[in-house]
């Protein structure tokens, strides 16, 4: 089991570092917003590390959201696919190892941002917080992927690509992820309490500034996790259903 | 020994029944084939049989287990009728990806040598010709060393000289006691290869049996439809099946 598991994370892993179409996006493009938009915020001081937090997520946020969502829209409808179900290896086997992959892709697209940010401000964030951050960032990209899934299995591989960086910028933009909350005009500062990247963001930022969590960002966060859930298991089945009924 | 096993299989999609109380089987060292025009149920059958779909009612067994439960599909290689591969990896790549789903599996080196394409191992799958995907995916379909091979159309697109050569293949597989179900649109083929053919149409069973067996209902319906000058030596398999076609519609 560990074997085939390794074997499928390596072969999308391989697969992934090889498509710029992916890499690009995901891990290049977040660095390269900080140093165009969120580096001029704190240009000499410990502000740099906070704001680098909030393209750290914008970073994994696009990884989970577009590995899950796009991969998955691309993924279903793709002949390997059907040919990897004929193979001696459960399907729980492969999304295990998607799982796997988009973790290392999202580990990887933080620390590019943090370390674009170490390099033009000379000040990082102090080790228990740059772990309490990674956390947010992992436990907050749950809903996430689940969001992404929900979107694969009700797009084509066209229109995922479509619908994905529409959700996807909304999202960024409306949960301060590219400017803090309270700098976003009124209507949309009122809207933003409501969407998950928000409080992923909050989470994220209380991690960085070393203070204690607020329950509410994670309830909201889990009360997303289980609308996306619900509607990644639902569209599972229904594709289930349909390609492999 | 039976390989594969299919009683009264029906399969429904929406109003569509696309087969009808189908039943056949696989014995251990034996070739079937299932020939019959495009949408007849041939694949169909073969994704029934491979796991990927599951009947409306009746029952398929893999060596004798369900075949959606995967430690069935241990003994199985199956080509796809539509191939693909994943994206950006090399041949090579692809291979010890399937490699690592089985106990002892063929060498990586030696598989590809014997399929024509050892000089492809670095190569990207996406820049192989449709010849070469496809030998690929017959390559693919031997790296668990199967006891049975499923093959649905696995030489079309190849060249006389690389489907004489899969041919040399499966029969070398057969000599060494395995099975084979194979779809195919090419009827010497199955003249060369089977040792049983099914014909379908429109997901009902017309004819089954030896190649002989079903000339001879060819050529008996020929004598019922009052042309005494037909038997089943002057009778080939495409005109058998043909005619067996033309009958049922």
């Amino acid at each position: 089991m560990m074997r085939t598991l390794t074997a499928h994370v390596l072969a999308d892993l391989r697969m992934l570092s090889r498509m710029p179409a992916f890499t690009v996006p995901t891990v290049l493009l977040p660095s390269l917003f900080f140093l165009m938009f969120g580096a001029q915020r704190g240009p000499q001081g410990s502000t740099t590390p906070l704001v680098a937090t909030s393209f750290a997520t914008f970073a994994v946020f696009a990884v989970v959201f577009f590995k899950f969502g796009v991969g998955t829209a691309i993924e279903r409808t793709a002949p390997w696919t059907r040919f990897a179900r004929t193979l001696p290896v459960s399907p729980g086997n492969v999304l295990a190892a998607r799982s796997f992959t988009a973790v290392a892709f999202a580990l990887v697209a933080a620390s590019a941002v943090f370390i674009t940010a170490r390099l033009i401000s000379g000040v990082g964030l102090p080790p228990m917080e740059l772990a309490r951050v990674f956390v947010a960032l992992l436990g907050g990209a749950v809903p996430f992927a689940l969001g992404g899934l929900a979107l694969g299995y009700r797009t084509s591989p066209r229109s995922a690509v479509a619908v994905a960086n529409v959700l996807y910028l909304t999202l960024s933009y409306a949960g301060g992820l590219w400017t803090p909350p309270n700098a976003l005009p009124p209507a949309i500062r009122a809207a933003a309490g409501f969407l998950p990247t928000y409080h992923w963001s909050q989470v994220v930022w209380t991690a960085a500034s070393g203070l204690p969590w607020r329950g509410a960002d994670w309830y909201a966060l889990a009360g997303w996790t289980v609308v996306f859930g619900v509607l990644a298991l639902d569209g599972y089945r229904r594709d289930e259903d349909l390609r492999y009924g | 020994m039976i390989a594969v096993s299919a009683q009264g299989v029906v399969k429904r999609f929406g109003d569509t029944t696309a087969l009808h109380e189908v039943t056949l089987s696989v014995p251990r060292g034996a070739v079937l084939a299932l020939v019959g025009p495009n949408g007849a149920g041939k694949t169909t059958l073969v994704s029934l049989i491979t796991g990927t779909r599951t009947p409306d009612s009746g029952r398929v067994e893999l060596f004798g287990g369900n075949p959606r439960d995967w430690r069935f599909r241990r003994r199985v290689g199956v080509v796809p009728q539509e191939i693909g591969f994943l994206p950006c990896l090399r041949v090579r790549e692809i291979v010890d990806l399937v490699r690592v789903h089985y106990d002892e599996p063929a060498s990586t080196g030696a598989l590809l040598a014997r399929f024509g394409l050892a000089g492809d191992a670095a190569a990207d799958v996406a820049r192989l010709s449709s010849g070469q995907r496809r030998r690929l995916a017959v390559a693919l379909a031997f790296v668990g060393r199967p006891d049975l091979l499923v093959l649905d159309e696995p030489t079309a697109g190849l060249d006389l000289q690389a489907r004489r050569g899969l041919w040399q293949e499966l029969r070398a597989h057969i000599g060494a006691g395995g099975s084979i179900l194979l779809t195919t649109h090419y009827l010497e083929e199955v003249e060369a290869l089977a040792h049983q053919v099914v014909v379908l149409f429109r997901g009902r069973v017309l004819a089954a049996g030896s190649v002989g067996d079903v000339k001879a209902s060819a050529a008996q319906m020929r004598r019922v439809l009052a042309d005494p000058g037909g038997g089943v030596g002057t009778i080939s398999l495409e005109d058998a099946v043909t005619r067996l076609i033309e009958a049922a519609q």
